[in-house]
This record gives C-alpha cells, sequence and structure tokens, in this order.
C-alpha cells in the first residue's frame, strides 16, 4: 500500500472514520489485518458513492448512517450486514429529509442494490478471529487465537479500555 | 560437524579455564537468541490465512531455535555456569553479522521475501568441511566497514562491539579472529568440554557441578520438534550441543538429524524449491509434495525497524515501546527459569502467545512518512 495513492488515501480515511465510530484506536484497527478487506467489502457491498457519504457523516451522529452501522458491526464481528437490514425508519431517516423510505439506501453500483435481500457474511476466516467484539468482552475467539497453554491457570488479561477516550 | 571424542588430544583448544567456557556458552546463548527476532518478524509479517506452507516452515524453525537455547544454558547450568539474558547487549542491534566459511553476512530484520529467506539459508547453512588450519579466520574489519584500514579497533571498542552481539561468532577472548561457522564454534565448546573434563578427571574431580535442579527438563518444554536433553555429564553435555549443530544443519551431510527432525536448511530449501522433503531424498533434491509460497502477501515491515523511525506515528511508537518493554521482561522470565525455577517456562508459553498478538499489531500498521513500509517490533531492549 502506497500512502500517496488515492486508493491508500481512501483506506486510511476508512480506517481513521471507523477508529471514530468503533471506539478502537486506529492502531488497534490495522492490527486485526483486516482493513483491506473490510474497506473493499464496503466498497463492493454499498459503492464508492454511498461509502463516501457515510465516512463524511458525523461519527457521533445518533442514529447512525445505517451504511456507519454496517461498518460497525463489521469491525466488530467481522460479518457484513447490508445497511438495507437496518430497519426501514432508519434508512429513511438517513435517506435525505423529505423523502419516505421509498427507495434503499443504497448508491448505485453496489452489490446490495442488485440483492438486497442478501443475507450476512462473514467477510474472511480472519474476520472472525479478529473481531473487536473479543477485545471489548475480554476473551478470545472460541476455537481461535487462544491464549496459550496454560493460560486457564492465571486470571483474564482484561484490557482496560476506560482509560481511552472514545471520540 | 563431527563430536570430538574424549580421547583425542586437543593440543590448540581455544578454552583452557571453566571461565573460557562458561564464556563460550554465554556466547551460544546470545547466538542462538539472536535467530529469533529475525525469524519472527518474518513469520508474523506474513499476511493472515495465506502462505501457510511458509508459516509453518518459519514456525518450526522458531521453536527449535528456543530449544537451542534451552539447551546451551543446560550445559551452561551443567558446568557450573550462570545463564544471564538479561546482560545488556544480549539482543544485538540489527542488523547483526554471522560467519558464512570466508565471508560475513548480515541478519537483518526484514519481512518474508525471498532476501529474507536466502538470510535463512545462510543462517543454517552445513559447514564446509573444514581443516583445522581453515576453522579460525583473522577478523577483516575493513570488509564489515568497522575500520578503515583493516587493522582491529582500539580495545575499548572491541569489547563493546562484541558485548554488542553485532558480530557474532567472534573467537571470545581473541576478537581478532573468528569461527569460519557456527558448527566450528560448538565444536571448539565440545573440544574445551572434552579438555577439561580430561584435566578435572585426572585430579579425581568433573566439571559437571552444577545443580541438577537448575536443569530445564522435558516436562517443562512444551513444543514439538526435539526433545530438551537434561545434562548432567560430558556424554548429555556433548549430545545437547551436538543436537543444537545438527538441527541446523542436519546430521552427516544429510537432510535429517538424530531425532528424525528435517533439518532447518532443508526445512527452509523447500520454500525455494517449492515441494517438501520426504525420507530418503538427498540434499538438493526434494520428492514430495508441491508447495506454494506467495511472496507477495507479506506486510512490508520496514527493514532494520527502529523506534526512531516511529516518531510521525505515536501510537505505533508507543506500542513498539511497549513491545520492547514486555520483551525485556519476558527475557528476564526465561532467565530466571534457567536459573533454577524451571516451571516458569509453563508460564512463559503464553506470554510468547501475547507477544505474538503485540507483533501482529505492530506489523500490520503502515507507517506515516515511509511510503509502503509497514511498522514492526524493533527489540531495541
Amino acid at each position: 500500500m502506497t500512502q500517496e495513492t488515492t486508493a491508500g488515501t481512501e483506506l486510511r480515511d476508512f480506517v481513521k472514520f471507523s477508529a471514530a465510530v468503533t471506539g478502537f484506536s486506529e492502531f488497534d484497527l490495522w492490527g486485526t489485518g483486516q482493513a483491506e478487506a473490510y474497506h473493499r467489502t464496503a466498497v463492493d457491498q454499498v459503492g464508492q458513492e454511498s461509502l463516501r457519504a457515510a465516512l463524511a457523516s458525523d461519527p457521533s451522529a445518533a442514529p447512525a448512517d445505517p451504511v456507519v452501522a454496517s461498518i460497525i458491526k463489521l469491525w466488530y464481528v467481522g460479518v457484513w450486514y447490508g445497511p438495507e437490514q437496518v430497519g426501514r425508519t432508519d434508512v429513511a431517516a438517513w435517506t435525505a429529509p423529505g423523502r419516505s423510505g421509498a427507495k434503499p439506501a443504497v448508491a448505485e453500483g453496489g452489490r446490495a442494490a442488485e440483492d438486497p435481500s442478501a443475507p450476512p457474511f462473514v467477510v474472511s476466516p480472519d474476520a472472525y478471529t479478529e473481531g473487536l467484539l473479543w477485545r471489548a468482552i475480554g476473551a478470545h475467539p472460541s476455537g481461535a487465537k487462544a491464549p496459550g497453554y496454560g493460560s486457564w491457570a492465571t486470571p483474564p488479561a482484561v484490557e482496560d479500555h476506560q482509560e481511552t477516550e472514545v471520540r | 560437524m563431527s563430536a570430538s571424542s574424549a580421547s583425542e588430544a586437543a593440543p590448540d583448544c581455544r578454552i583452557q579455564t571453566i571461565e573460557e567456557l562458561h564464556e563460550y556458552l554465554y556466547k551460544g546463548l546470545q547466538l542462538e537468541h539472536a535467530t529469533l527476532p529475525p525469524y519472527l518478524t518474518a513469520l508474523y509479517s506474513l499476511h493472515p490465512g495465506k502462505n501457510a506452507d511458509a508459516w509453518h516452515v518459519i514456525r518450526v524453525v522458531a521453536v527449535e531455535e528456543m530449544l537451542h537455547l534451552t539447551l546451551v544454558a543446560n550445559v551452561l547450568n551443567a558446568v557450573g555456569g550462570t545463564p544471564d539474558l538479561t546482560r545488556p547487549g544480549f539482543v544485538p542491534t540489527y542488523p547483526t553479522r554471522l560467519p558464512c566459511g570466508p565471508d560475513y553476512f548480515e541478519v537483518h530484520l526484514r519481512p518474508f521475501s525471498r532476501e529474507a529467506l536466502d538470510t535463512f539459508l545462510k543462517i543454517e547453512k552445513p559447514a564446509e568441511a573444514a581443516g583445522e588450519a581453515d576453522r579460525f579466520v583473522p577478523m577483516d574489519w575493513a570488509a564489515l566497514g568497522l575500520t578503515s584500514d583493516g587493522a582491529a579497533p582500539p580495545p575499548q571498542e572491541l569489547a563493546e562491539l562484541e558485548a554488542s552481539g553485532a558480530i557474532l561468532g567472534l573467537v571470545p577472548g581473541e576478537p581478532t579472529q573468528r569461527f569460519a561457522s557456527i558448527g566450528e564454534f560448538y565444536e571448539e565448546i565440545i573440544r574445551g568440554i572434552n579438555h577439561l573434563e580430561d584435566q578435572a578427571r585426572k585430579a579425581g574431580k568433573t566439571i559437571f557441578t552444577g545443580d541438577p535442579a537448575r536443569q530445564v527438563t522435558p516436562e517443562y518444554f512444551y513444543s514439538g520438534g526435539g526433545d530438551v536433553i537434561k545434562v548432567t555429564g560430558r556424554d548429555t553435555a556433548v549430545a545437547a550441543l551436538t543436537l543444537v549443530a545438527e538441527q541446523g544443519e542436519g546430521l552427516y551431510g544429510g537432510i535429517y538429524d538424530s531425532q528424525d527432525e528435517l533439518a532447518h536448511y532443508y526445512r527452509f530449501e523447500q520454500l525455494e524449491l517449492g515441494r517438501y522433503y520426504q525420507k530418503g531424498d538427498d540434499p538438493g533434491a526434494p520428492s514430495g509434495p508441491e508447495l506454494s509460497v506467495d511472496w507477495d502477501a507479506a506486510y512490508p515491515v520496514k527493514p532494520d525497524i527502529k523506534l526512531a523511525d516511529l516518531t510521525r506515528d505515536p501510537e505505533v511508537l508507543a506500542a513498539a515501546r511497549e513491545f520492547n518493554e514486555s520483551y525485556a521482561t519476558f527475557l528476564t522470565g526465561i532467565n530466571l527459569a534457567y536459573n533454577g525455577q524451571p516451571d516458569l517456562l509453563l508460564k512463559a508459553v503464553w506470554e510468547m502467545f501475547r507477544m505474538r498478538d503485540r507483533m501482529n499489531l505492530l506489523i500490520r500498521n503502515p507507517l506515516t512518512g515511509h511510503p509502503g513500509a509497514n511498522a514492526g517490533p524493533t527489540f531495541e531492549i
């Protein structure tokens, strides 16, 4: 990845925004090794334009833009839940004011636009083990990324996320 | 490497005192450990889920280097020495240099790549059969770029270089010379043990005066790939040191060692040749299943990365510092295990898993201001 390239900049922007909405640091997100795969998934699923719009939204907005909700879930559980799977009310809230939510909140070009009923999918085998969920609850993914022989004899190593300010 | 028999005369044996033997064995600990940061950097640079063949090959070798470290510690303890993994300079500043016949080569911290594999092959390369006269090579300081006229650096600088692990394979106490290969280094230790033990026995004594409770025995060593040898005398000491040498380069020119493990050189060669070895194969001609290597599926860790490279990425810098501190703490723990508390090695296993996780985090982070380069553990201890 060359950071001068547009692709590199977009990936960095994706990670930066993801850090703001997941509460984990950019360092932690890159550290999952999933940044490229998640960015590619988001682009493939909702299209470049919708993703750009989502990344330009206010990260503290509640309820979040449905694409943003999908991105947060993606980082936490490694599964892509399409934004159309968020309640229709949310979709309507995200589309332009005055629109009644008559059409799915997906831009042209995204796969979900072609098949809005696409089921959720795990992005990669490693997406499961790298989910932020595990770190958030102070556990490790069952059956994978075990903390090592004999670790059960010592207290669990729970990270203290209190010291990290959630932006 | 052929082990000297006890009856062989050792007139030119470099090791004449027990203190010299201890110093040689300390150097052995330093040498065995020095291979781990390069192997681990390459291992964890592999993209998750890719390059399963390369991942397994490097991992097995790295785990066996940990066995070697433990075997050398057992020998040192058996002859009444005190392993010290916390001595300043124990962890070299990379690149370090290793001898390979007439030349030195540099060992870098590098991501998995053809260059890294080439270095790994050199580290484990079977030694050329050296005549007595060729076992030692005068140090060429100019070739290493350390002095302009080729003369040895002044004594103080020389002592610092020797302690720093920047040049491995020097003759301890006589650093104007170095060993032709790591195999010869261990050969010298075996000769020294035989010589000192012969002398001690003539006086009705032994050099194996160490407390057996300081030995790391198999129940404390969680691993596949080679067994820990409890060292209590000459035979077990020679067996331990021979295993260290032959796990790297094979036994008597074959591709397997005496425990039926494929030697490291040939494990790595499989990645170069794209095919696994199997029983009965000759060196250089594996006939097992094909394997594939994706040379591009690795994070581009900045070679020989230092904390100074990370100043524009505060989160990465903090994590790299934290890694170095935890690595120093980890070495202190291993050192306690080698100094009478072998059960601490079991706890060290899951500390290794935590360090793996920390290294993975670092290696997957791109660096600001270094286009196309990622962070990594700096091992500045």
